[in-house]
């Protein structure tokens, strides 16, 4: 489904955040990607999701190579993905409600079915009772689960999550970590960055980073 | 879809009734002018129809050569009405117009001569000077003075007033594409989040665009209403003016309005000016942000 061939990714003017990458995802798997800080995790999501080009190699998703291709196709392929951010990126300015349905607009869903999808995002995070609360009146938790509603709103058949569990305390995180595993059983490809493991984790496919290399990948 | 377009188009209501005046008042400047040149136009046409001939005679002349003369006007056919005005007549008028009385105006003779003012009833200043031209052979004539001169001098000034004011509406309208263009980038800049996020989760550029686009259409339909209804008010207010005025001197003056398709093109191209100042300043800032 995903798959790096020698990925080459620089930075203007910095060293190379990615070296040589080559690896392959394949559909319904849970992948983690850990190393440390400044590893290039977040790199190699944004290369997945044609946000950053790569700089040399080729990156070939559901058989079409992102390297080359036209910057009006690139929205499309966005779609096919459900993004959860590092820095959340909600928008502040909107309740919850309005934070969810703006992902179902972008899709060109109808009018008349966003109400209802909204609603069971909201319901499968555990947020329903809070669809007229601005986000800024969340806890950290909670608003990492509602940018979880809003990546899986339009049902993308891969989820890709950058640090989703980075400052929550443990009791937050696992029950962040239990919200994949289930859309994992459920046939989810979920894509998982993160600098600390879970137990879980040892049961799944892992790319290990460092400073750009990938040093190890373990399949279980 | 346009409403939920209109509710993402992210213009405040009070920057929103800011820009109908803005761009309102752009456009009622050069509409005004517009009107009053039309207007003079047309008084100045009335006029050219009124212009008269004045055919003054000579000092000396005998009662034959002016019958003779009479006779003539009233045979021709250019000529709609004449009247005879006696020298006493015309001298004793303009006496007591500018004031005068018998003993302190230093003349002592009456410096006027008889004239007869002819009204042709063309306006083609070709028969007026053949006209012209046919009186001055007649026996017994001192001057023949056609008084269009100054319609034409007026003519051309309300022509190079119509130019002035195309030359000034084109550099209105370019002052209203900066003013419209900025206010929808600074618009997009404090929407960068919601820009930013969107498109790293698929919207493609025209939705990125529309709600900027329909804050634009907005802007200039607004704008292009404002400045027709109150040039409509304008006309109407002078109307009324006009008709006190009218009621002092018995002279007839109404203010023509614009029609219909003028107040119509006025909405149009404020419609016009602001999509397409929208549209190109969306398009420069979307690459931006
Ligand atoms: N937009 C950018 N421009 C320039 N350099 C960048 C940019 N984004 C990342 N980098 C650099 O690329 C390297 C990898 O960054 P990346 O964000 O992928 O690391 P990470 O593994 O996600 O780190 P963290 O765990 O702190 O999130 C870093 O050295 C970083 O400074
Ligand atoms: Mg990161």
């Amino acid at each position: 489904m995903i798959k790096f061939d020698q990925v080459h990714k620089r930075y203007p003017g910095n060293l190379e955040a990615l070296q040589n990458i080559t690896f392959e995802i394949n559909a319904g798997e849970l992948v983690f990607v850990t190393g440390p800080s400044g590893a290039g995790k977040s790199t190699l999501l944004k290369l997945i999701t044609a946000i950053e080009p790569p700089t040399l190699g080729t990156i070939i998703f559901e058989n079409q190579n992102l390297s080359q291709i036209k910057s009006t196709a690139i929205p499309y392929i966005r779609r096919k993905f459900g993004l959860i951010f590092q820095d959340h990126k909600l928008l502040y300015d909107r309740n919850c409600f309005d934070n969810i349905a703006l992902a179902l607009e972008i899709n060109e869903v109808r009018i008349n079915d966003i109400k209802g999808r909204v609603r069971a995002a909201l319901d499968k995070v555990g947020l329903l009772d809070r669809e007229k609360s601005m986000p800024i009146s969340l806890s950290g938790g909670e608003q990492q689960r509602l940018a979880i509603a809003r990546a899986i709103v339009c049902r993308p058949s891969i989820l890709l999550a950058d640090e989703p569990t980075g400052n929550l305390d443990k009791k937050y995180a696992d029950e962040i970590m239990r919200l994949f595993y289930t859309f994992h059983e459920i046939g989810v490809t979920v894509i998982i960055a993160t600098h600390e493991m879970p137990e879980e984790s040892k049961k799944h496919k892992q790319l290990y980073l460092q400073e750009g290399n990938l040093t190890k990948i373990t399949e279980y | 879809m346009f409403l939920k377009a209109l509710q993402r188009s992210h213009a405040s209501l009070l920057s929103t009734l800011m820009m109908f005046l803005v761009i309102g008042i752009t456009f009622i400047l050069p509409s005004v002018s517009f009107l009053l040149v039309q207007n003079l136009k047309s008084i100045s046409e009335i006029i050219q129809q009124e212009s008269q001939i004045s055919i003054f005679l000579k000092k000396d002349i005998s009662v034959d050569a002016k019958n003779k003369i009479e006779k003539e006007l009233k045979n021709r056919e250019e000529i709609s009405s004449y009247h005879f005005v006696k020298k006493e007549e015309a001298w004793s008028k303009l006496q007591k117009s500018m004031g005068f009385n018998e003993s302190n105006n230093g003349l002592s003779e009456n410096p006027l001569p008889d004239a007869f003012f002819v009204s042709p009833n063309t306006v083609n200043p070709n028969q007026i000077l053949d006209l012209k031209l046919s009186m001055d052979k007649l026996e017994g004539i001192d001057q023949v003075i056609v008084d269009t001169g100054w319609v034409k001098k007026l003519n051309s000034v309300l022509h190079l007033a119509n130019k002035a004011i195309l030359l000034a509406s084109i550099l209105l309208a370019s002052m209203l594409t900066v003013v419209i263009g900025n206010t929808i980038r600074l618009q997009m800049i404090s929407h960068h989040e919601e820009i930013e996020l969107s498109k790293l989760i698929g919207a493609t550029n025209p939705f990125i665009r529309r709600p900027f686009l329909y804050s634009g259409f907005i802007y200039g339909l607004g704008g292009g209403l404002t400045a027709a209804i109150s040039l409509k008010l304008i006309v109407i207010f002078l109307n009324q003016t006009v008709v006190e005025v009218e009621a002092l001197y018995g002279a007839k003056f109404i203010i023509i309005d614009l029609k219909l398709i003028q107040y119509l093109s006025i909405v149009g191209s404020s419609i016009l000016i602001a999509v397409a100042a929208s549209f190109a300043s969306i398009n420069q800032s979307i690459k931006r942000l």
